[in-house]
This record gives C-alpha cells, sequence and structure tokens, in this order.
C-alpha cells in the first residue's frame, strides 16, 4: 500500500462517514396519551419532584431560593426525602437538556427548570412526556404541560427606583447589570420610571453590563467610573457578581457624601448594611407550593400570569441599619406606592422586549 | 507499532500476565480512590458506587442500553477532542487551545446554519461539519503559525485563543445568533431535521429515547484514521520525530514549521469537529456554557491514553462511563457530580506518576 493510497481511503472512509451521518436527520418521538392531568399524582406512585438548577444550590441567590422553596413544597405536600431531587451545576445546554429529559424518563411528575434557558428544550420535549409538568421559571410560553413562572420583579424595582430618585443628592443614578438581557432591561426600565415619579429632573446614567454573573472584579471595576461620574444611588442585576458593586459602593461612601447601592433578587441589604439601602427579593416558596400543590390534585393549569408584590413572590425590604436616613415624606410616597401595587391600582410595566 | 527488540524480552505469558496484575491493580487502586473521595463528600460508598455503575452501565434504575447510551455521547466528545490533544502534542506542540477549537467549531457551525437553514436538511448538516472543521483548523493553524513564525509560545497563545473564542461566542449569542425573541443569552434549538438521529429505537430502552446519536460513528472512525496518519503516512512519521527529537527530524530533511503547523490544524479540525458533533448531537444550541469543559478534560484524557489513538478512545469512554454515572448518581441519590472531575484529575496524577517512577525504575534496571 501506498501513502497516498491511504490518504485517499482515510479520505473515502471520513467522508463517507459524515455522508452517512448528515443524511439521517432526526425524527422527533411520537406523542403519548397523557394519563391524567400534567403533574398529577399516579396512583399507587409515589409523587416526585424535581428541580434542575444551572448554578450551584448555595449561591446566597436565584439557586438557594428555588432549593429552599422546593424543602417548602415538599413539607406542604408531606413527601418524603427520596421524592426530591435537586440536580445542581447543569451549566451547559447539553446536561440542562439531558437532565430535564432523565427526570422525565424516571417518571417525575413536577419538574421544575430554574431559568429560561429550560423553556426551548422542555416545550420541545413536553409532548413525549404529557404526565410531567415541566415549570420554567422566567419563562414566558405555555403548552399543555408547560407552564412558565413569570417573575415580576419590576414591582421591586420600581419601588427601588422612587427610593434612588428620592434618596440622590446629586440627581444622579446608575445601573449595573450582567447580560443586556430582555429581563435585565425591563428591570431597569421600571427602576428608571419609579425613579421618575418622584423626581422628574433625574438622570439615569447610561446602564453599564459586565457580561458576568459571578465576576465580583468586573463588577467593582463598572462601578466606579458611574461613581465618579456622580452617581450616588447605583441598582444592580448581578446574582453572585453583586458583592462587587457593594464593595465599590462601600470605598466611595463617606459620611459627608454617602453613595448607596440596591439589592435585587435576594435580600442583600446585609452584604453590605451600610450601603444597601434596600432590596427586592425573589421569593419562590410561594408560587412552588402553589403550583405543587394544583398539580398533585390535577388541577393545575398552565399559566403565564406574573407573581410580583401582589402575590409575595416579590418583595420591598428596606434595610433596617440605613432606615432612619429615609425621609418621612419619601417614605410614605413609598408605601403609598407599594399599597397601590398590592391592591392592583398601579400596575408597572413590564417591557418585554 | 512493533516495539523494538529489547536486550530482556521476556515471554508471552510473562507479559499478558503482568498486564492483568497491572489492570487489576490499577482498576483496585480506583475504586479505592472513588470510596475514598466519596467519603470525603460525605456519602456512603455502598450506596452511592452501585448508582454510578447504574449511570454508567444500568441494571438497577436503568437498562443496560439506556446507560450505556449515556456513556458514550458523555465519551463522544472526548474522543474526538482527545485524538487532537494526541496530535498536538506527539509533535511536541503542547497545545491547551483543544477548548477554544472546540468553540470556534460549535459558533462556525451555527453561523453556516444561519445563512443555509433553507437547504435541504441533510446539506446543512454536511456544510455545519465541514464549516466546523474548518473554524478549529483555522484556530489551531493561527497557534501553529504564532509558533513557527514568531516563536509565541503555544501553550499561551491557546490558552489566550480560548478566551477569543469564548467571547466571541459570548457576543454572537447576545448580536446575530440570538434567538428570536432576544430574552436569553442563547441561539434558538435548531431544528430536528438537521440534528443527527438517535440510533436506539425507544422501544429497546424502555420507551424512551436514549440520546446516543450517529456522531458517535464519526468518533469512531476518527480513531483508526487518527493512528493511521500517526504510524502508517510518511507525513505521520514526520509528525512524530518531529515531537520526539526536531533537531534529528530536521536533519532528517523534514521542514519543522511545516510539520508542526499541520500538527495544528489538524488537532483543531478535531476539536472543530467535536464542536459540530456535539452541536448537532445534544445541545442543539449555542451559548456561552456550550462546553462544560470538554477541550480541556481532552488533555488527562489523551495522557491516560498514553498519547496513543487507542488508549485515548479507552481513556474517553473510561471517563465517559464515570461522567454518566456521577451525572446519574447525582439525581438518584445526591453524588455532587464534580465527583467525575476530581477522580479525573487524581487518575491523571496517578497515571503520570506512575510513568515517571517507572521510568526511573528502567533507567536503573536498563530494560523494560
Amino acid at each position: 500500500m501506498t501513502a497516498s493510497f491511504r490518504y485517499r481511503v482515510g479520505l473515502l472512509v471520513s467522508s463517507a462517514c459524515i455522508m452517512v451521518v448528515a443524511g439521517c436527520g432526526r425524527s422527533n418521538a411520537p406523542a403519548k396519551a397523557a394519563s391524567g392531568a400534567p403533574g398529577q399524582q399516579a396512583a399507587g406512585k409515589p409523587y416526585k419532584v424535581a428541580l434542575i438548577l444551572s448554578g450551584s444550590g448555595t449561591d446566597h441567590g436565584w439557586n438557594q431560593d428555588a432549593v429552599e422553596a422546593v424543602h417548602d413544597v415538599q413539607t406542604a405536600l408531606s413527601l418524603p426525602a427520596s421524592s426530591i431531587s435537586i440536580k445542581e451545576q447543569a451549566v451547559s445546554p447539553s446536561q440542562q437538556q439531558d437532565n430535564l429529559r432523565a427526570y422525565a424518563g424516571q417518571g417525575y411528575n413536577l419538574i421544575i427548570g430554574h431559568g429560561e434557558e429550560y423553556q426551548a428544550p422542555a416545550l420541545h420535549m413536553a409532548p413525549q412526556f404529557p404526565n410531567s409538568l415541566f415549570v420554567i421559571s422566567s419563562g414566558d410560553k405555555m403548552a399543555a404541560n408547560v407552564t412558565p413562572i413569570v417573575f415580576k420583579l419590576e414591582d421591586g424595582a420600581y419601588l427601588l427606583g422612587m427610593l434612588a430618585g428620592g434618596m440622590s443628592r446629586t440627581g444622579k443614578i446608575a445601573e449595573v447589570g450582567a447580560q443586556e438581557i430582555a429581563p435585565v432591561r425591563s428591570v431597569f426600565s421600571a427602576f428608571a420610571l419609579g425613579a421618575k415619579a418622584v423626581n422628574p429632573n433625574i438622570t439615569i446614567l447610561h446602564p453599564v453590563y459586565t457580561n458576568d454573573w459571578e465576576d465580583i472584579g468586573k463588577a467593582t471595576q463598572a462601578t466606579q467610573p458611574l461613581i465618579q461620574q456622580g452617581a450616588d444611588v447605583i441598582i444592580q442585576d448581578l446574582d453572585s457578581a453583586s458583592q462587587g458593586v457593594f464593595n465599590a459602593v462601600q470605598q466611595a461612601s463617606t459620611a459627608a457624601h454617602p453613595v448607596y447601592a440596591l439589592g435585587t433578587n435576594n435580600n442583600q441589604n446585609s452584604a453590605a448594611p451600610g450601603v444597601v439601602l434596600a432590596s427586592a427579593p425573589i421569593n419562590c416558596s410561594p408560587v412552588f407550593v402553589s403550583i405543587a400543590k394544583q398539580a398533585e390534585a390535577g388541577t393545575f393549569k398552565p399559566t403565564d400570569t406574573p407573581y410580583g408584590l401582589p402575590q409575595g413572590v416579590i418583595g420591598y425590604i428596606e434595610n433596617p441599619a440605613l432606615a432612619s436616613r429615609i425621609p418621612a415624606s419619601l417614605q410614605a410616597r413609598i408605601d403609598a406606592a407599594e399599597q397601590a401595587i398590592k391592591s392592583g391600582k398601579l400596575v408597572v410595566p413590564m417591557k418585554t422586549q | 507499532m512493533t516495539q523494538p527488540d529489547s536486550p530482556k524480552r521476556r515471554s508471552v505469558s510473562f507479559r499478558l500476565a503482568r498486564l492483568l496484575l497491572q489492570v487489576t491493580g490499577a482498576a483496585l487502586s480506583f475504586l479505592l480512590l472513588l470510596a475514598v473521595t466519596l467519603t470525603i463528600f460525605g456519602l456512603k460508598a455502598k450506596t452511592a458506587l452501585p448508582a454510578i455503575a447504574d449511570g454508567a452501565f444500568g441494571g438497577w434504575q436503568y437498562g443496560h442500553l439506556y446507560a450505556l447510551s449515556e456513556t458514550f455521547v458523555e465519551a463522544v466528545p472526548l474522543i474526538l477532542t482527545g485524538l487532537g490533544v494526541l496530535v498536538a502534542w506527539q509533535a511536541g506542540m503542547f497545545s491547551i487551545g483543544g477548548e477554544g477549537q472546540l468553540l470556534i467549531g460549535a459558533l462556525a457551525a451555527m453561523t453556516v446554519y444561519r445563512f443555509t437553514g433553507s437547504l435541504p436538511a441533510p446539506m446543512v448538516t454536511l456544510l455545519m461539519i465541514a464549516a466546523s472543521v474548518a473554524g478549529g483548523a483555522l484556530w489551531g493553524g493561527i497557534a501553529g503559525w504564532l509558533r513557527t513564525a514568531r516563536n509565541v509560545q503555544e501553550v499561551i497563545s491557546t490558552i489566550m485563543l480560548n478566551y477569543i473564542a469564548l467571547y466571541l461566542v459570548g457576543a454572537a449569542v447576545l448580536g446575530p445568533l440570538q434567538e428570536p425573541s432576544h430574552s436569553g443569552p442563547e441561539t434558538a434549538l435548531l431544528p430536528d431535521p438537521v440534528l443527527f438521529a438517535h440510533i436506539l429505537p425507544a422501544t429497546w430502552t424502555g420507551g424512551i429515547t436514549a440520546r446516543l446519536h450517529t456522531g458517535v460513528l464519526i468518533a469512531l472512525a476518527a480513531v483508526p484514521i487518527t493512528a493511521v496518519w500517526l504510524y502508517r503516512t510518511r507525513s505521520g512519521f514526520a509528525l512524530r520525530l518531529t515531537g520526539h527529537n526536531a533537531d534529528a527530524a530536521r536533519t532528517a530533511g523534514f521542514s519543522i514549521a511545516r510539520v508542526r503547523i499541520t500538527a495544528m490544524i489538524f488537532s483543531g479540525a478535531l476539536c472543530g469537529l467535536a464542536g459540530s458533533v456535539q452541536l448537532l448531537g445534544v445541545s442543539a444550541r449555542l451559548d456561552q456554557q456550550f462546553s462544560p469543559g470538554w477541550g480541556y478534560s481532552a488533555i488527562p484524557v489523551a495522557l491516560m491514553g498514553g498519547l496513543t489513538p487507542g488508549g485515548t478512545l479507552l481513556s474517553a469512554i473510561f471517563f465517559g462511563a464515570l461522567t454518566a454515572g456521577t451525572n446519574s448518581a447525582e439525581r438518584t441519590v445526591g453524588v455532587p457530580s464534580v465527583v467525575a472531575d476530581v477522580l479525573l484529575a487524581a487518575a491523571v496524577i496517578a497515571v503520570v506518576g506512575f510513568r515517571a517512577w517507572r521510568g526511573r525504575s528502567q533507567l536503573a534496571t536498563g530494560g523494560d
């Protein structure tokens, strides 16, 4: 055999192989008929709940809240520990899809994908698993057995905006986000709306994005120039990296010229008690428990109604250590707005695009 | 591939017995290591070990075929990137760039899909595979050119190129390739006809489609092709010679620069191919977290495989089984899936340490 012959054979074998592989497309398995409502308790079988997280379950934020909420579901439905399964660090799309499929295949009744990234794969595979209910945190689309949970963080962001507008001495406030994606943009626009409701002349600096949910250093570097430009109240939507904003604010804040930060997604008031004025936390527990109870009974219908301040899923918590600095008149306006949102008199718009 | 006759050649049965002893010893010490690691994580080895074995080979909660399918699905990217690494390393190019080449491969494939999505599905798939190979080859070739023309160490340049690739993907999925609703930092899911077919009929695996896809054929075909190239062709010989002793290769009339660039291009092509195989086989979408580090795991996989194609195939399947096993054991009994990473690292240290120790004892006794 000559070398060039071997090259030709190698080329032939590899191209033939690739041609064959490319020639067979995938066919989606046909839908099965459902027995009962999606997520309903099957007779004689244990009720099983799964939670899939794209990060660590101990992140003091988005994921940890979901872990605690799933344990509340366990208590509320009096399930044994073996009925609850939590998959952490499903970072890549392949892991996310693998876990959705594996749980559904093992007959889990309720499968919670904690993040918008689970939506498209869940919608795609849901018809194959009609007895499982797929719950997508921060999703926005529905199917027979797929339901989104629309968190209306905007409710909390609006109140934070009012607080920022009232507390700023320089008349400049700023926003730091991790990624310029629709949910973050929407939170920032609600924040701006709240600020303008209190101070129509307030300047909101152009939002800065760090492209990193984890990197504290990048968050600090992004915040410092904003403070130098005169911003003295800063909101962030950064998850684990938010400590970076707090660090920068702590360094810059003095008694003569106080600079404040605001917390989102979690109660971050204790993360930097000297500078975090208030937080708008997400609390998954009421919505997880409510969906699980209805699903178990077979009465749950997928819904895209947002869960906000009125449902107790979004909160607004002022930092008790700094509460004395908030003027009574401003506090009264914020309290009134909170009540108006809760009663439905004031509806904060959600910017979906 | 025949060994040169050493002065003290032992009988076949002696060598066979020794090999068996080594394999059994390795397997036992691995199990011990696994049990110790699990205990450190606060888990009972008695429940965790069967759960891991179940996820990798089946027989308890899973059928054998379903679990083996998972093992091979996890092994496929490691086989391709592992081959990529061994080609570069055998040429003396210590490339760390598998991850970046893989990402560029996936990005190139996704970009091609964006422009050719309306063509017939097999054609689109073919073009996507071709684009990934070309993209990976380019990314590897850059590092090779930097080394030969500018004497930039490939260890540095490939790591830097990994970051460029990662951030290019990040920019693409927030820009031109973002899914239509523009809410998440990711592309839309690829449609089914474009993706690789699932091999096993659902009825064989308890009614649930197993993920094993036709990409495994590409990975398995790449092993003998790489082996033939390295050990049965002139350019493969030049590559290995350059890696062993560049001066000897130069004296023998080979162009070192050409060999190195070729090695990096081939290595990049394999890793880029892994990118499209993963995209079309399992992920169906691209985002910045597309790869959980396949391109980096490839290095220990290739080292464990002794930098040979056959060995790399076996060690990729071994780590595929470990990954599939721990993934499943996390769902069933709560074993953290990072155990697989800990063991991967521990196994590499063990193998490298064993080699070094054997190398010294061989020097001391003067033979095999």
